[in-house]
């Protein structure tokens, strides 16, 4: 393509993305700083763009000159916002949350692996006590913001709204059909998490402490329930009606990494934490098909405890369920 | 606005950035787009405006992004892949690039590497031979699923010689840089469950073999205390080649780490993430790698420092890892 032909592509989606009524040689006149004439003349391809002028454009109208242009570039293009601490905000968290289950579950073939090195996040939003927990960890210990630094643990802070929105997340996340990678390690940060506020005295009472152990004992049950019946259902349904598919691995070769992958009517999107809490997605379909066949091999490596092999899931289970209920019976005595 | 403006000063310092010292800026782009030296020279200088075509025959050819150039996505980082496979890009052929990055790394005055792990760091698990031997074991049959292992039981003597001089040069040029690293008691573990799985699954002809694995682990703890005590990385046996401390240990409760690797040399700074264990996506953005600074930084404040200082913690934090792997010794 000619540089006269790009310039007509460029201007042509531009013409796309603007109001009709607009002139567009008046706008982009007054974009570049130029005369209307001038503007005419880049509009023709008589007068080439620089490439300010075609920075300017690109930014103002959201262009990306490497797809106008046919650039190819090396490398893997990943998105995503870092967190700032300084401008986070939890709801907004959620919601981007809500918005990205909401636009997976659009498509219709769906189907969503998560890597677990933690506890998935969206198993946070079944009670109350264990998001008003981790919401508050956040805010205390990862951003610490200041009117945190000083503050004990109280379930009661928690917002309500914030609640509601959470359990939106869930409950799309459980629409959702999923296969979750697990292992031993995945409870244990959570654990940890408690105890270490248990040091640092950030809790009013061993009560608060034995309340929050007592809600991950039943998400622990709910969790096993789900497993067993290979679906995700509502908590506290006794008809038990099945949401979105569920598989389970165990796996005792790797600790995870929060890694995850959505694949959507045959598309392939990959999420790849770092720095703790931080995400950031690709379609970049090499790199894809890369994360994909991991994820393939550590399916082949683990084990599979939803719907079938009861022994190993009740092992796992087990496993689990013993911490938290020594971790109960230290607090009661 | 001019058009000999800063972003085709941008573009042609990018494509300096990426040329080699002893390559001719102009040479190179008078043959990439097919134009006199006197012509290159008016480009770069910015007499010429460059016209679109010739803006993608440069971005093509040096494989840049010029939205990412120009900034037009706030939201997105460029990264490369580095990856083996077992075809092109094999397992010494990565060990040697690794060598070789460290060398690199080694050449600049200012330099230091920030290691946030999950697991023991690749570098700390070539200490001995018979863990040096496991690794290469272990990740060619379950990570590369490599075909010449899948049958096969495990034997030290399935380790070439050539990869077990690379690891101990990967090990000797990691000792030449200052580094941090924040650890976690967890880091221990998958290395545990993965010897474990392989004694479930009947890879061992002995549980002598595997005593030694887990001899060669215990004395890896060792040697990595004494080197935080030190403050200072040295080969075992041998004295630390630096005068100066050289190796921040932190001890971290709160959360999880990710293997996350911040390098720094002179004036560039870049992230290496980890993302399916052996394989890393790296990029030099600057305002992602200056917010990854501030995470770790962050991460480190919350940490005890158990190298040179805290003798205590560092007591408690080597006892417990040295108590996992004694635990899974008794039960042989």
């Amino acid at each position: 393509m000619t540089t006269g032909e790009l310039q007509q592509k460029l201007f042509k989606s531009i013409k796309e993305n603007i109001n009709d009524k607009l002139s567009l040689a008046e706008e982009i006149a007054k974009l570049l700083n130029i005369s209307t004439d001038s503007a005419y003349r880049r509009l023709r391809g008589e007068k080439t763009l620089s490439l300010d002028e075609l920075q300017t454009l690109c930014l103002h109208y959201q262009v990306s000159i490497d797809h106008l242009l046919g650039i190819q570039p090396g490398g893997v293009l990943f998105y995503g916002q870092y967190m700032d601490k300084k401008t986070f905000r939890f709801e907004e968290y959620v919601k981007s949350m809500i918005q990205n289950m909401a636009y997976m579950n659009s498509f219709k073939e769906k189907k969503f692996y998560y890597i677990c090195k933690d506890l998935p996040i969206f198993y946070h939003y079944y009670f109350k006590e264990i998001a008003a927990f981790k919401w508050f960890f956040w805010l205390k210990t990862y951003f610490q913001f200041p009117e945190f630094e000083r503050k004990k643990f109280n379930f009661s802070d928690h917002p309500d709204e914030l609640f509601i929105l959470e359990q939106k997340a869930l409950s799309l996340y459980n629409q959702l059909p999923s296969i979750e990678i697990w292992n031993m390690e995945s409870m244990n940060i959570f654990f940890r998490q408690i105890e270490f506020y248990m040091d640092g005295q950030v809790y009013n009472s061993d009560q608060d402490v034995y309340l929050l152990y007592e809600a991950i004992g039943k998400l622990w049950d709910h969790l096993e329930k789900q497993a067993a019946l290979g679906y995700k259902f509502n908590y506290g349904d006794p008809e038990q009606k099945r949401i979105g598919d569920f598989k389970m691995y165990f796996n005792e070769v790797l600790m995870g990494n929060n890694s995850m992958m959505a694949e959507l009517d045959g598309t392939r999107i990959s999420y790849v934490s770092h720095s703790t809490i931080n995400f950031m997605f690709t379609k970049d379909e090499e790199f894809n098909e890369n994360m994909f066949n991991h994820i393939q091999n550590q399916m082949k490596r683990s084990t599979l405890i939803s719907e079938v092999s009861e022994k190993e899931r009740a092992r796992f289970f087990h496993i689990i369920r013993e911490k938290i209920e020594r971790r109960k019976e230290k607090l009661k005595a | 606005m001019t058009s000999n403006g800063l972003s085709q000063d941008k573009l042609f310092q990018h494509i300096k950035e990426l040329l080699p010292h002893d390559v001719s800026l102009v040479d190179t782009i008078s043959e990439v787009l097919n134009v006199s030296s006197d012509s290159a020279y008016r480009r770069i200088r910015g007499e010429t405006p460059l016209v679109l075509e010739e803006a993608r025959q440069l971005c093509n050819y040096f494989e840049f992004s010029l939205d990412h150039l120009l900034e037009l996505k706030s939201n997105s980082v460029l990264f490369e892949n580095i990856r083996i496979n077992n075809q092109q890009y094999s397992y010494e052929k990565y060990l040697s690039d690794l060598v070789g990055l460290l060398k690199n790394i080694r050449g600049f005055f200012l330099k230091e590497i920030i290691y946030l792990t999950k697991d023991i760091p690749i570098v700390h698990n070539f200490y001995f031979s018979p863990l040096i031997a496991f690794r290469y074991f272990f990740w060619h049959r379950s990570i590369l699923q490599h075909q010449d292992f899948t049958n096969r039981e495990f034997e030290f003597n399935c380790l070439p010689k050539e990869i077990e001089l690379l690891s101990r040069e990967l090990v000797k040029a990691y000792t030449m840089i200052p580094s941090v690293e924040i650890w976690n008691t967890e880091c221990i573990n998958s290395t545990i469950s993965q010897i474990e799985f392989y004694k479930d699954s009947g890879l061992f002809a002995s549980v002598s073999d595997i005593k030694i694995i887990y001899d060669a682990l215990e004395e890896t703890i060792l040697h990595l205390q004494a080197q935080a005590e030190a403050g200072m990385k040295f080969i075992q046996g041998e004295k630390p080649e630096h005068e100066k401390p050289n190796f921040r240990f932190f001890y971290n409760r709160v959360i999880l780490g990710d293997n996350t690797i911040l390098v720094t040399t002179d004036h560039l700074k870049s992230v290496y993430l980890n993302y399916d264990v052996l394989n890393y996506i790296t990029t030099s953005d600057e305002v992602f790698c200056k917010q990854c600074i501030d995470d770790l930084q962050n991460l480190m404040r919350k940490a005890t420092q158990i190298s040179q200082t805290s003798e205590k913690q560092r007591n408690i934090f080597f006892g417990i890892l040295l108590s996992k792997v004694q635990d899974r010794k008794h039960k042989l």
